[in-house]
């Protein structure tokens, strides 16, 4: 090989030490935390309020950003999956708040991050998605299981 | 015979003309009513034997005409004759709507969900307040709404269809009860400690006399079905509180309530503020109380606070940077407080957040430079009486300016600033402040009691010359710079000018830092860090260090509790200072305020520019550069002299106090930590 080329590399080589040196002490240095800035939901079957509908525009400004919904039967349980922003958070665990209504549906989180919300009967779970670091940054999703046998 | 026959034919003749002369007797006649829900319909008589005339059906809303009653036997208009009077009865049936709205589902606030379950133990102990058995509290000035979340749909019987509806004005059924003793009375209607119930927007506006007691509210939807009501307890919401003196605030630009100034531009700011947007511009409630996360934007805000195009010149070389940018020594909100007045923050568990407010960029107006600038701004300013009194509690506050390599964020935001009042931080969170408290030149109790910090730019504490400052049961980890910079105020006026003392008790204070970090560069003392470093082999050979060094040995870090120093400097002088540190019951880092033999030795070490050291169980001493060495200058070498004890180790150099934790040799500092 040619001197001049195993200089270059060497060049090259060292430079990178140093240059991924300097930024990992800057890293260390800082221990900047980075807080989840937006969930999103993607759960099978969700969907995003249509804003330019009446009924999307008003549950917008009363804060939910989508829904999905299911009739309701038997053991339905509805998966609740989300994806967070940016992926290099420090703290990416996320907390889902329900109203407590153990007679309508209890929803369980799972260990993989997402969590499972099972109907015992027909009805309408408001969830609050949450980032567990300092900043809390949410989203609130409805999830509703119809059943026309609970009115009549 | 003819006479007797004569008579005979008139008497016939006057019989038949009599006869004839008879009226014919009148047909019956009976009066027929038709009746229509008790009224009278319609009233016609008619003749005996005749058929009544069925009459136009009279209309009922809701309702289906069924026909004509005599008792339950429906009356034949076409075969049925008229023998004596009639009352005819109408009879309806209820209409089978095809189309109905019901309420579906019936849901507890979204606030209260929040409420409750920020009262959690939570598994980022960062998140969780300390003081997890805090009432909620509900003010008196306003209404305060608890009003269900339902979900409403219409629904098509007959299609077999439903679809969800948004239903804005529907009546619910509410009932308060107040708690006596240990059971709740249902308050009657017109209870004088209620002014006000709106049965639509679930408003309960509590009069004055219901401040200082306990309630639960009762919510029910109105319209819910036979089925529904089986189940009632699915459509009922409850929650207990107490009613406090105050205001409820359900937004940001309300947050304009705490502020009542009455003179200068910011006085003017705040009040064509609150007239653009609907406020009372002479109120200001005693307490303002959250119920819900309120996120402050800067059209929450008056545009005084932020440099306008007008301010600036187009020309500046950072109009760029300024324009948009938070003007430096300007307090938002800011609250007068006369003689024994007061003024709380009543947080309910809510998030306060300020992320989005630009920084500080010209200090003091000035141009500004590369570098970013330290910020005299703050979020909320106390000032006022002495005997006066305020507090902030339970709340969860963001700011701006989180501990990053940026340094715009060297002009981040100061939460708050007291000059005067006695004032209480309790069991509150605060993260990403360019500051969190700051007590400003103020003689009264300033006590942070149960709070936490996190993640600040700068300090958590900044003591201006404030002599009563107490942090109490608290956790503060992670600033940028020290824990606590304190500064003495003035020393070198005749009466001394104003000292600083703060207090720590039961709590964890951390700040592991480089000495490279933003704010060490801002005020110029990241050059002093590496021979401060230095020091540190004075102690390793007797088992006790200040550093921790990472993983891989490339770094070393200091737990910086605090920086003691003039108020007239940034960095090091050669100024005589006072003030104290205690932690706990160990001994104070005061410069020898009470031991003559150290306040003598500090001056020797002033005078020479020699580092001295005390330890937390009380031993001190000097070094030379060659050893520590005590105050009959005697090298120490015993390992168990006191200044190789103790948890903390200030270092006093070229006036200032440097207080940093201190622990056995050789540990490694976890950044996860």
């Amino acid at each position: 090989m040619k001197k001049s080329v195993i200089i270059t590399i060497m060049v090259i080589y060292i430079l990178a030490i140093v240059v991924v040196g300097f930024i990992g002490i800057r890293l260390k240095v800082y221990n900047e935390q980075k807080y989840v800035e937006k969930i999103e939901c993607i759960s099978d079957g969700y969907k995003n309020y249509d804003s330019t509908t009446t009924t999307g525009a008003s549950k917008i400004e009363a804060g939910y950003v989508g829904y999905i919904r299911a009739d309701y039967q038997t053991g339905l349980k509805v998966e609740i999956k989300c994806r967070i922003t940016p992926d290099n958070a420090t703290n990416k665990k996320l907390e889902y708040i329900v109203d407590d209504k153990p007679s309508i549906y209890q929803l369980t989180t799972n260990s993989d991050g997402t969590a499972t919300i099972e109907f015992f009967k027909g009805g309408v779970a408001t969830v609050i998605i949450r980032a567990t670091d300092s900043k809390q940054t949410q989203i609130k999703i409805e999830i509703s299981a119809f059943d026309w046998s609970i009115i009549e | 015979m003819t006479k007797k026959l004569t008579l005979f034919f008139v008497f016939f003749a006057l019989v038949f003309s009599l006869a004839s002369c008879v009226v014919e007797k009148d047909p019956a006649k009976y009066t027929v009513t038709f009746i229509v829900d008790g009224s009278e319909y319609q009233k016609i008589e008619y003749i005996e034997n005749s058929l009544v005339t069925k009459p136009n059906n009279p209309e009922k809303v809701g309702y289906d005409f069924m026909g004509w009653f005599v008792g339950d036997t429906l009356f034949n208009f076409t075969t049925t004759k008229v023998t004596s009077n009639l009352t005819l009865v109408a009879k309806f049936s209820e209409k089978q709507a095809t189309d109905t709205i019901i309420v579906y589902a019936v849901s507890t606030p979204e606030e209260i969900v929040l409420f409750n379950e920020n009262r959690k133990e939570k598994e980022n102990k960062r998140t969780e307040f300390f003081d997890l058995t805090q009432t909620y509290v509900v003010g008196d000035d306003n209404g305060w709404i608890f009003k269900p979340a339902c979900t409403f749909y219409k629904v098509d019987v007959e299609a077999g269809t439903q679809e969800e509806v948004i239903i804005n004005e529907w009546e619910y059924d509410i009932k308060v009860y107040l708690l006596n003793g240990d059971k709740f009375e249902l308050l009657p209607e017109g209870s004088e400690m209620i002014d006000a119930i709106n049965k639509v927007t679930c408003a309960i506006d509590f009069s004055t006399n219901a401040i200082g007691s306990a309630f639960k509210v009762e919510v029910v939807p109105t319209g819910l079905t036979n089925k529904q009501l089986e189940n009632v307890e699915d459509y009922t919401v409850s929650f207990e509180f107490e009613v406090v003196d105050g205001y409820n605030v359900y937004n940001a630009k309300e947050l304009a309530y705490m502020d009542n100034r009455t003179s200068g531009a910011q006085a003017d700011a705040w009040k064509a503020f609150k007239e653009a947007n609907g406020l009372d511009a002479t109120f200001a409630p005693t307490n303002l109380i959250f119920h819900k996360n309120i996120d402050i934007t800067v059209n929450d805000l008056p545009g005084y606070f932020f440099y306008s195009a007008a301010e600036l010149n187009s020309g500046d070389s950072d109009y760029d940077k300024a324009l948009g940018s938070m003007k430096d020594y300007e307090n938002i909100y800011q609250r007068n407080l006369a003689e024994n007045q007061t003024f709380n923050i009543f947080g309910n568990y809510y998030k306060l957040s300020i992320e989005t407010l630009r920084e500080v960029v010209r200090f003091d107006g000035k141009l500004s430079g590369e570098a970013g600038t330290n910020s005299h701004a703050s979020l909320f300013r106390i000032e006022g009486a002495d005997n006066a009194n305020a507090s902030l509690q339970n709340i969860n506050m963001i700011g701006n300016a989180p501990r990053v390599e940026n340094s715009i964020k060297a002009g981040g935001t100061i939460l708050i600033k007291v000059e005067g009042p006695a004032f209480k931080a309790y069991n509150n969170l605060a993260a990403c402040f360019f500051i969190a408290y700051f007590p400003n030149y103020t003689f009264t109790e300033f006590l942070m009691e149960k709070c936490k910090a996190y993640d600040s730019f700068n300090s958590f504490i900044y003591n201006w010359g404030s002599d009563k400052v107490i942090i109490k049961d608290c956790e503060m980890i992670g600033a940028g710079g020290p824990v606590i910079i304190q500064d003495h105020v003035r020393p070198q006026n005749a009466d001394g000018g104003k000292i600083a003392h703060t207090k720590i008790i039961n709590s964890k204070l951390e700040s592991y830092v480089v000495g490279t970090e933003g704010w060490f560069v801002n005020v110029g003392a990241s050059a002093i860090i590496p021979g401060i470093k230095a020091l540190d082999a004075l102690f390793t050979p007797f088992g006790k260090s200040f550093l921790k060094m990472s993983s891989d040995k490339s770094l070393s870090y200091i737990n910086l509790i605090c920086v003691n120093k003039s108020g007239n400097a940034e960095g090091i002088t050669t100024e005589k200072i006072k003030g104290s540190l205690t932690i706990d019951d160990l001994d104070a880092f005061d410069f020898g305020a009470d031991d003559p033999y150290l306040t003598g030795l500090l001056d020797q070490t002033l005078a020479s520019g020699a580092p001295a050291f005390q330890s937390s169980k009380g031993g001190y001493g000097f070094t030379n550069g060659s050893g520590l060495f005590d105050v009959t200058n005697t090298q120490i070498l015993d390992p168990m002299h006191t200044i190789y004890q103790g948890d903390y180790l200030c270092l006093y150099y070229s006036g200032m106090a440097v207080i940093l934790g201190y622990f056995e040799a050789g540990q490694i500092y976890s950044l996860e930590a």
